[in-house]
């Protein structure tokens, strides 16, 4: 009986040091066992000449991940963001995002651009889980009982307002417009539902150029063709980089016309692509750089001080599309069951610069302001309501 | 028995156990954990030490492409000033395909505007880059400036701009080729090193890392303490990542505000040293499990069981069993021990049998005193009373007169009988007056009653010392002495007349100087005795007779010790006994 308890005794102590050693292995192996993350994906266009939009809006959803789990998380466990770049194709949205559900996150922030979104579909659709975008605009996906949610308006409601103001307060009436072809699904509706709107008011779409930003474009035979149908102005439906060369290569045309631009360009790389060619460009959307709004300024000195530059719309709208999507995430408890369900109820949900409903469809309403660029900067020449 | 056995094993094996344990082992372990701490600590500072030497080298490695970058630049600026539009478009294209710091080399002038753009490309002439954010900044500055990264108008890839003003008015600018950092980073490396080496600008954006997506898409690492702390102070630092426990230091890049950082992952490192570590406690453990194993069976051997078969000894003991002897199998203390113990026990035997015999003899003594003194009245009374028929009855008549003699003589063996034993239980102290043997040995020797057929014979000669003695008693002694030795003849007479052998019964009582005291000798030519006779012949209540005390040569011995003297027998059988007494001289 003594032998079989100095075994134990012994035994024990053996226990102990192994389980010393094997702590000590372990840590020094992976992190340390806190609670478990919840894995959220964040998918866009991260390299390449558009990345301006996937880059922002990461650093505007890693600004909010630090923000929420130096707060304490979501239902008491860290947010962990895996990113993925989409590459601005359809191809490389879908494989990004399997890769992103494979890893198993429980929703999907992204994709940037509408014409990415609209190819993932049918990959987050068979996979159940959430696609919530911080600046897809397509109408396509709009009205859709499906698992896609976005915290930006439908363009259609940019491109009617756009079209009234051209018509009704620069008192243009023949109008030209150049748009990417490859992201049809923002381009496309945009152009439809301004052309709807603009022809209703008594508008003419006098010219209408499509190029691709895949290739490598000269816009200089385009913008020839243009000004050759004598249009009173131009609409430029592209990415910032585009529409500013675009912009530059009319002003080496030494065509002085009034410039449009969608809400896609409002990026610091039209100002810093574009030079002088883009000043007085006028731009409609939900975004006002300079709002005095507290939220917004704190977020603006934040990610200023994080990432040494301002941010864009698209980080300001991811920042809050993760927002939302944590304050969806809470009522689920972490997981991606329920999700669709938490994130309709969000009503009111106070933005960086006003407050964010979603409709049942998942679609969202904001206040639209006209934007043009000043002296090199982003100004509000007037707010145009939601 | 077992109980007890158990319980002295377990308590000391007990005692052992612990005192192994906490004595020996905790603090050996305590001491190799200590040992291991000292060394893994002094281990993972050496190791932070290299790393932080590691990053300096790869430090200046940035430090010196950007260097060469800028004088390269600078080279161009310079011809810029001098030469003509044409001869700088060849030079450049030159100068851009020469060396890869750049991807993108073009000249502004004093509006921002492009003149000249290599890879030479004819869409980009005349774009206005006044806008740029570099533009503003490096107007105000001379010599070559680094901006932050930006997003190259025309690769579309993450980049660096440096710019070198023109004293002819405009702006020299190149884009940083940050692949070709990547590789003069890499190439610095040494390629046994398994860290991991990233460099990020003052907002933490990567501008170089081993995973070259990293660096175009722009990722940011501003979170990382090692970067916040690295970009003002050489800073060495442990934390996770997503693949573990990493050492990490960190050294500024003084011209460009940027930070290098040099990772090592610690499981990596720590692989030959646990593997050390692990074997070495293994190892130990074993090496004490077996240490103990052996000791403890030795102390069992050695201490236990010896203790505990005492311990089981003494319980016999104690339940009555004398004869137990221990085992003395070793020779230190707890053999001693054992020795020591039978010794005990022996003299615990002893000492046992001793006081049974005197008990026993004092129970005897008081007895016998009481029965003879009780007896002493009625023989008196006896006594008288045939002395008063003798006296009064007709003694002519021979039946009655014979009769009366009869119980006379019995009475007075009676009597003697009880004397004896009186004398053996109670016996007065003996009166010694110094006087002469053989005459009061003459007289004694005349009393005494011998049968016609024994010739008793005596030797007295002269000439012999005084000696004190005990009239009375020592006449006791004679006597009994005697008349044993006519028992003996008459016995060996009846035994001859059977036999039909001629026999003379002797008996020969003589006295004669012996060393320091003077000899009486009774011989007898009787029975003789046995050798085992001979042996118990004085002991009390020892008799060979069917009649008789037993006590007879009892009270010759107890006599002559009062006299301070000694008495011997030898006896042959069927030839003779002799007793002799020596009664010592007086000095």
């Amino acid at each position: 009986m003594n032998s079989k308890k100095f075994i134990s005794e012994s035994l024990s102590i053996l226990v102990i040091v192994v389980g010393l050693l094997s702590s000590m292995f372990s840590l020094s192996m992976d992190g340390c066992s806190r609670k478990k993350p919840i894995r959220v994906g964040f998918a866009g266009e991260l390299t390449g000449g558009h990345a301006d939009l996937g880059v922002h809006g990461r650093n505007g959803a890693q600004l909010a991940v630090e923000t929420i789990n130096a707060a304490g998380g979501v239902a008491g466990r860290p947010i962990e963001l895996l990113v993925r770049d989409d590459l601005g194709t359809p191809e490389g949205a879908q494989a990004a995002d399997r890769k992103l559900i494979d890893a198993g996150v429980v929703a999907i922030i992204g994709h940037m651009t509408s014409a990415q979104s609209v190819a993932a579909m049918p990959v987050i659709e068979e996979a159940g889980i959430v696609l919530l975008s911080p600046t897809t605009s397509t109408t396509k996906l709009a009205e859709l009982d499906d698992h896609f949610f976005r915290v930006n308006p439908v363009n259609s409601t940019q491109a009617r307002k756009l079209g009234r103001h051209i018509y009704r307060q620069r008192g243009l009436s023949r109008i030209a417009v150049i748009y990417d072809a490859d992201n049809a699904a923002y381009t496309r509706t945009y152009l439809t539902a301004f052309v709807e709107h603009y022809s209703a008011l008594g508008g003419q779409l006098v010219g209408r150029m499509r190029f691709s930003s895949a290739h490598d474009q000269d816009f200089a035979p385009l913008v020839a063709e243009l000004q050759a149908g004598t249009p009173e102005g131009l609409i430029i439906i592209a990415s910032a980089l585009d529409t500013a060369l675009i912009a530059q290569q009319i002003r080496l045309s030494a065509w002085q016309t009034p410039l449009f631009s969608s809400g896609w360009s409002l990026t610091e790389a039209l100002i810093q692509n574009g030079g002088q060619a883009v000043e007085g460009i006028e731009i409609v959307q939900h975004y006002d750089s300079n709002s005095q709004a507290p939220a917004f300024l704190d977020f603006k000195a934040r990610y200023q001080a994080r990432f040494g530059r301002a941010p864009a719309f698209a980080a300001a709208q991811a920042y809050e599309a993760v927002l939302v999507l944590a304050a969806a995430l809470d009522k689920t408890d972490g997981q991606a069951k329920g999700l669709p369900q938490a994130l309709q109820e969000i009503q009111d949900f106070r933005g960086l610069i006003g407050t964010i409903s979603l409709d049942k469809y998942g679609d969202a309403v904001r206040t639209q302001f006209l934007i043009t660029i000043r002296d090199g900067q982003f100004v509000v020449q007037a707010v145009l309501g939601p | 028995m077992k109980d007890l056995k158990t319980n002295k094993g377990r308590s000391l094996d007990r005692v052992f156990l612990r005192l192994l344990f906490l004595r020996l082992f905790l603090p050996t372990l305590a001491l190799i954990l200590l040992a291991l701490g000292v060394v893994g600590y002094l281990w993972q500072r050496n190791l932070g030490t290299q790393q932080l030497q590691i990053a300096r080298s790869l430090a200046h490695t940035v430090d010196a492409y950007l260097d060469h970058a800028g004088r390269m630049l600078n080279g161009v600026a310079q011809i810029a000033e001098t030469s003509r539009p044409e001869e700088l478009a060849s030079y450049m294209q030159a100068s851009w395909q020469a060396y890869g710091y750049f991807d993108t080399i073009y000249r502004l002038d004093k509006s921002g505007f492009v003149v000249l753009l290599v890879p030479l490309d004819s869409r980009y002439k005349g774009l206005d880059l006044s806008r740029q954010p570099y533009f503003r900044q490096a107007k105000e500055r001379t010599g070559v400036t680094i901006s932050q990264p930006f997003t190259s108008l025309r690769t579309g890839k993450p980049t660096v701009y440096m710019t070198r003003p023109l004293a002819t008015g405009g702006l020299m600018v190149g884009e940083l080729s940050l692949e070709a950092l990547q590789e003069a980073i890499a190439a610095a490396q040494d390629e046994t090193d398994s860290s991991f080496v990233f460099v990020a600008d003052h907002a933490g954006t990567l501008l170089a890392h081993p995973q070259a997506n990293r660096v175009a898409q722009q990722t940011n690492v501003g979170y990382l303490k090692i970067v916040q702390r690295g970009l003002t102070d050489e800073t060495t630092l442990l934390y996770f990542t997503e693949k573990g426990l990493v050492l990490g230091s960190a050294t500024p890049v003084k011209r460009s505000g940027w930070v290098v950082v040099d990772q090592v992952p610690l499981s990596v490192a720590f692989f030959p040293f646990m593997g050390a570590v692990g074997p070495a406690i293994l190892f130990s453990l074993a090496i004490w499990f077996t240490l103990v194993w052996a000791h403890r069976r030795q102390f069992k051997r050695y201490v236990v069981k010896p203790l505990a078969d005492l311990a089981e000894s003494t319980t016999r003991i104690s339940s009555g069993n004398l004869d137990v002897i221990a085992e003395v199998k070793q020779e230190d203390e707890i053999g001693a021990l054992a020795a020591t113990f039978n010794t005990m026990t022996q003299r615990l035997k002893q000492t046992m049998e001793e006081l049974i015999k005197r008990e026993k003899l004092s129970v005897l003594g008081r007895l016998t005193a009481i029965v003879s003194h009780e007896l002493r009245n009625p023989l008196g009374v006896i006594r008288s009373s045939a002395f008063y028929l003798e006296d009064k009855l007709d003694v002519a008549d021979d039946k009655i007169a014979k009769h009366l003699q009869r119980i006379d003589e019995q009475v007075g063996l009676c009597d003697s009988i009880v004397d004896e034993l009186l004398e053996y239980t109670r016996g007065r102290r003996p009166a010694m007056l110094l006087g002469e043997l053989n005459p009061w040995l003459e007289e004694v020797l005349d009393q005494i009653a011998i049968p016609d057929q024994v010739s008793l014979v005596s030797e007295l000669p002269p000439g012999l010392p005084m000696v004190r003695f005990d009239r009375e008693k020592l006449r006791r002694v004679v006597i009994n002495l005697v008349e044993n030795a006519i028992q003996a003849v008459i016995k060996r007479q009846e035994q001859q007349e059977e036999e039909k052998e001629s026999y003379h019964p002797r008996v020969k009582v003589a006295t004669t100087l012996m060393g320091h005291g003077v000899g009486i000798e009774v011989e007898d030519n009787g029975i003789g005795m046995d050798e085992e006779t001979v042996k118990h012949a004085f002991e009390p209540l020892f008799t060979t007779r069917a009649r008789g005390t037993g006590l007879g040569l009892a009270i010759v011995k107890k006599i002559v010790d009062e006299h301070g003297g000694g008495v011997e027998l030898s006896s042959k059988q069927n030839r003779g006994t002799k007793a002799i007494v020596v009664i010592p001289i007086d000095e």
